[in-house]
């Protein structure tokens, strides 16, 4: 295939990004790029400049990496400059004496500050705010000054000023319009920051229009101002503005804007149609765009237009939040309120130095603009107002002021709002994120981008991951039930420490009401994990879920499953011929389970201790298949038999699964372990998977298949089997001791803070100090095992509770079965048979 | 017009506090719910009206002092055991019959022949 040949000429943060984008986009092989950079260093972080000289490095700003560049096989002339494009050829020539030939070129040349051409604009101690070049030079500078200027009160303007601040210098800003960030704010909003950055001791001057810059006697200059006026410095620093890097173009013969500006359409082209311009030097409709965002746009727009899939630029919201020396600063859409009827809306508040205003339109049921100073908190609301047109609220003054009117819910967002828009991520994307497992938010912040651009809408960010994160698995109210004004692991903790036995305790004690169908199976749960006492006795039974009741698994009929205990798959002919023969004299249906082991459904209430009884005799436990417990540990049969196998994964299967078994927790725990690499027992969509290894086992924990797919995660690696225990043992206590009612410990990990780290240091590294407990605790669960059938068959009153009428030893003749497929089935109601017919098949 | 009459149907012994039992009237399945607290007991029909199954009394009690439900142990629909309707919204409803504790026994006011289901209203 011939390579695109395309020739990329700037290496600001617009040009990086069309870079990372191909190479996230996985196409960046389909193009021989030569990256022509005029500065020494790739690009780097200009919005964040004046961090340069508060203590972050060049490294600390750098975003393009020469390894990464190279490794994606970009050709990177640095430190040169393009001196010459030929259209005709399409060539490009450089300082470095080269020529290169393109299919396809883009210009990111960004802008270049304006100086004001006054006399003495040239003189030695006059810089610019631009580069990484610019700041050493202005450090070396302020060394042997006292005195600086900063010429240009608006936002970049106030960034060089902290910068000089920062520096130690006396500061002065000098501003040729009558308030600070003229573009953004209007006169109230420019007042109160003028009071602000006043009171940290810069001196601002407005209204002063510089007639000259002269050198004195001491090697410093004096300015002198139209008004009569003059302010000595020791360094002055230009930052009224930036013009777009046309130069090139213009020479070039492409078209350029009056006021310069490299014309562009949709596309991103300009007059050559096999030259595309972006950022900062483009030209849109008349409008230049000076912000990172709107560059990143056109960087995707050309993407799009190179791999011939239009997505035409549309324009750009300029909207810009922002702290200037500590001060909050936002300015949203129509901020002066220029809009034919717009009206506005102000809250200035001297008391906290804050001044907002909402501009909306003559209904007033739209928001247009509005301005914040002091206090931004409410950038991300505002913001998604007037973006996606929501209707404001009746008194559209209560955003201000929350608690003057009738409270109005947030809107909510529709999930094509876009959240960040420097990499364009929507609210759509957030929920997709968290939907696919990125439980918190720098996980969702790594995959989705969001908020990693100008970080304006960081707050928005962590609401909406948040808020997706509780929707999908947590709930906000963390109380168990209006019964119970706790939450699950405070009564855990509760029923532990009080040492209470019995759910009439607790309610007596820590609850209300007579309880229902959300506490009583959920503390029945803690206390069956905290002291194993035999569930069905009388004190107990009440609470028991509708499966633990009957220690079996209710079906659609009526009728219950029997699953027993076969561990980790192995059974014995003798008791396969057993579960046979029980299942012919009960008439069962039969099902081999996902948890390797024999499901007999279709017992009704009554013929459950009978068929227990057998079961029992022949030497069958309880599967505990009703309970939210440990279910099963699924194996491969191990290197006993299989010509890969490296670890004995039948014999540790089955320790494992008789070890646990009969223990309850918050919800279904299932096993399994591998006995080799190929993970043939799918040990890793378990909530415990271990896997052999020729050293030992690889541990893994809190994966799970059903509704929410999730690999495990490796937690240890070449463990002995006694360490093994040990870890699996302090994992499930505390997963027991901590997660939510019905929370699989996949969810359980995902919403643990700190993460997979803090749950090795827990369990790995003792950092609660609470391993020995742990050990101990299940110890006890251990020690205290017994099958519950065999307890219920014998205790005659619990035995009892299995007949269906407590005044009659009439059989329940409710239940109709037919014959399907050999077996018997429930006989499907009138109207609900789904059943296939496989004939027809 | 109906002859209902105090019908004994169990001793008190039978009941469950805090939970269901069954009771078989003339081939009708009959669920008993016993409240502690009140010393109350429920009469509802066993019947789950949604699901079709027998199985109501098998379900998880609920509620506070002045509203005791039935959680049905299928799919946890839940229904008012005073009034048998449902709680989830739903237009089924459980039928019902006053009920009460006699000494050791209890009794279900019992009309044969018909479910006094219009005994809320």
């Amino acid at each position: 295939m011939l390579l695109t040949r395309l020739a990329i000429v700037g290496n600001g943060m617009v040009g990086h990004h069309l870079i990372q984008s191909l190479a996230d986009q996985g196409i960046i092989d389909q193009y021989a790029i030569t990256l022509f950079c005029e500065e020494p260093q790739l690009a780097y972080d200009r919005v964040n400049l004046t961090k340069y000289l508060s203590g972050s490095s060049a490294d600390d700003l750098s975003l393009g990496n020469i390894g990464d560049y190279e490794r994606w096989g970009l050709d990177v002339k640095l430190g040169v400059t393009v001196t010459n494009i030929d259209l005709q050829s399409h060539c490009v020539s450089a300082s470095d004496g080269s020529h290169t030939q393109y299919h396809k070129l883009i210009l990111a040349t960004g802008s270049y500050p304006f100086v004001p051409p006054v006399p003495g604009h040239d003189l030695k101690p006059c810089f610019v705010y631009r580069t990484l070049a610019d700041l050493d030079a202005i450090e070396a500078a302020a060394k042997s000054a006292q005195i600086g200027v900063v010429v240009g009160g608006g936002l970049l303007g106030l960034e060089a000023a902290k910068a000089l601040v920062d520096l130690g210098l006396t500061t002065h800003v000098v501003e040729f319009s009558d308030r600070l960030m003229m573009q953004q704010l209007d006169a109230d909003g420019g007042a109160l920051l003028r009071q602000k950055i006043t009171s940290l001791g810069v001196q601002i001057h407005t209204s002063k229009n510089t007639k000259s810059i002269n050198p004195n006697d001491d090697g410093g200059l004096s300015m002198a101002f139209a008004d009569g006026s003059t302010l000595n410095t020791d360094l002055l620093v230009f930052s009224a503005g930036i013009r777009p890097r046309d130069q090139l173009a213009r020479d070039a013969g492409l078209e350029v804007g009056e006021r310069g500006g490299i014309t562009i359409d949709d596309n991103c082209q300009t007059s050559d149609a096999d030259v595309y311009a972006i950022g900062e030097c483009a030209l849109w409709q008349g409008r230049i765009f000076g912000l990172v965002a709107p560059g990143y746009q056109m960087a995707q727009v050309v993407i799009g237009h190179l791999q011939h899939a239009c997505r035409p630029f549309t324009g750009a919201d300029m909207s810009t939040k922002l702290k200037l020396m500590g001060v909050d600063v936002a300015s949203i859409g129509d901020a002066q309120g220029t809009t034919d009827g717009a009206r506005s809306y102000r809250l200035i508040d001297e008391r906290n130095g804050t001044y907002q205003k909402l501009v909306v339109n003559g209904g007033g049921n739209t928001l247009l603009g509005a301005i914040l100073v002091g206090d931004a908190s409410l950038y991300g609301e505002l913001l998604q107002y007037c973006l996606n047109g929501l209707a404001l609220p009746e008194h559209p003054e209560t955003l201000l002021l929350p608690s003057a009117g009738e409270s109005d819910p947030k809107p909510e967002l529709p999930d094509s709002a876009t959240i960040c828009a420097c990499h364009n991520v929507t609210k759509g994307d957030l929920c997709n994120s968290v939907q696919a497992g990125h439980s918190n938010l720098s996980q969702v912040k790594s995959q989705t981008k969001a908020g990693t651009g100008c970080g304006g809408c960081s707050p928005m960010v962590a609401d909406i991951v948040k808020t997706a994160v509780l929707a999908h698995g947590g709930e906000v109210n963390h109380n168990l039930c209006d019964h119970f004004s706790y939450s699950r692991q405070a009564l855990y903790d509760l029923i532990r420490i009080k040492q209470l036995t019995t759910f009439d305790q607790a309610l007596v004690q820590y609850g209300s009401g007579i309880g229902c169908e959300i506490c009583k199976p959920a503390i029945a749960s803690i206390l069956a994990s905290c002291w194993n006492h035999y569930v069905l006795a009388r004190e107990h039974v009440s609470q028991q879920d509708s499966n633990d009741r009957f220690l079996a698994n209710i079906q659609k009929n009526g009728t219950y499953s029997v699953v027993p205990r076969v561990a980790a798959g192995e059974i014995r002919p003798e008791q396969l011929i057993v579960l046979g023969e029980v299942a012919q004299e009960f008439n069962l249906y039969c099902k081999i389970t996902g948890g390797q082991r024999i499901d007999l459904l279709g017992a009704q209430q009554e013929q459950l201790p009978d068929i227990w009884h057998r079961l029992i005799d022949a030497g069958f436990e309880t599967g505990q298949a009703y309970g939210k417990s440990v279910r099963t540990v699924k194996s491969c049969v191990g290197d006993n038999w299989c010509r890969y196998g490296t670890g004995d994964s039948m014999g540790l299967a089955i320790a494992l699964e008789n070890r646990y078994k009969g223990l309850r927790s918050p919800h279904k725990l299932k096993f399994a372990v591998s006995g080799c690499i190929r993970e043939c027992a799918e040990a890793r969509s378990k909530d415990i998977g271990v896997i052999a290894t020729d050293k030992g086992w690889n541990l893994y924990v809190c994966g799970n298949g059903g509704i929410q797919p999730r690999h495990a995660d490796l937690f240890a690696t070449d463990l002995s089997t006694e360490t093994l225990i040990k870890y699996v043992d302090r994992l499930l206590m505390f997963y027991i001791k901590t997660a939510d009612r019905l929370q699989r410990t996949s969810t359980w990990l995902g919403q643990l803070d700190g993460g997979l780290n803090y749950l090795k240091q827990v369990v790995i590294d003792d950092y609660l100090d609470l391993s020995a407990e742990f050990e101990q605790q299940m110890q006890h669960i251990v020690d205290s095992y017994q099958c519950e059938w065999k307890a219920t068959l014998q205790d005659p009153e619990a035995s009892a509770r299995f007949k269906p009428f407590v005044n009659s030893d009439a059989k329940d003749t409710s239940i109709q079965m037919h014959l399907l497929r050999g077996q018997t089935s429930p006989l499907p109601l009138a109207g609900r048979d789904n059943l296939i017919n496989l004939e027809q098949i | 017009m109906r002859h209902s009459t105090w019908l004994p149907v169990c001793n008190a012994d039978d009941l469950i506090a805090g939970a269901g039992v069954c009771v078989l009237i003339n081939q009708q399945q009959i669920a008993l719910f016993f409240e502690p607290i009140k010393a109350q007991v429920y009469a509802v029909s066993n019947l789950d009206p949604m699901q079709h199954v027998e199985s109501v009394s098998r379900g998880l009690m609920g509620g506070s002092a002045d509203q005791t439900y039935v959680a049905t142990p299928l799919l946890k629909h839940r229904y008012e055991l005073a009034t048998g309707l449902s709680l989830d919204g739903g237009d089924r409803h459980l039928s019902c019959w006053p009920a009460r504790i006699l000494g050791p026994v209890v009794e279900v006011l019992y009309s044969p022949g018909s479910t006094t289901e219009a005994s809320y209203g």
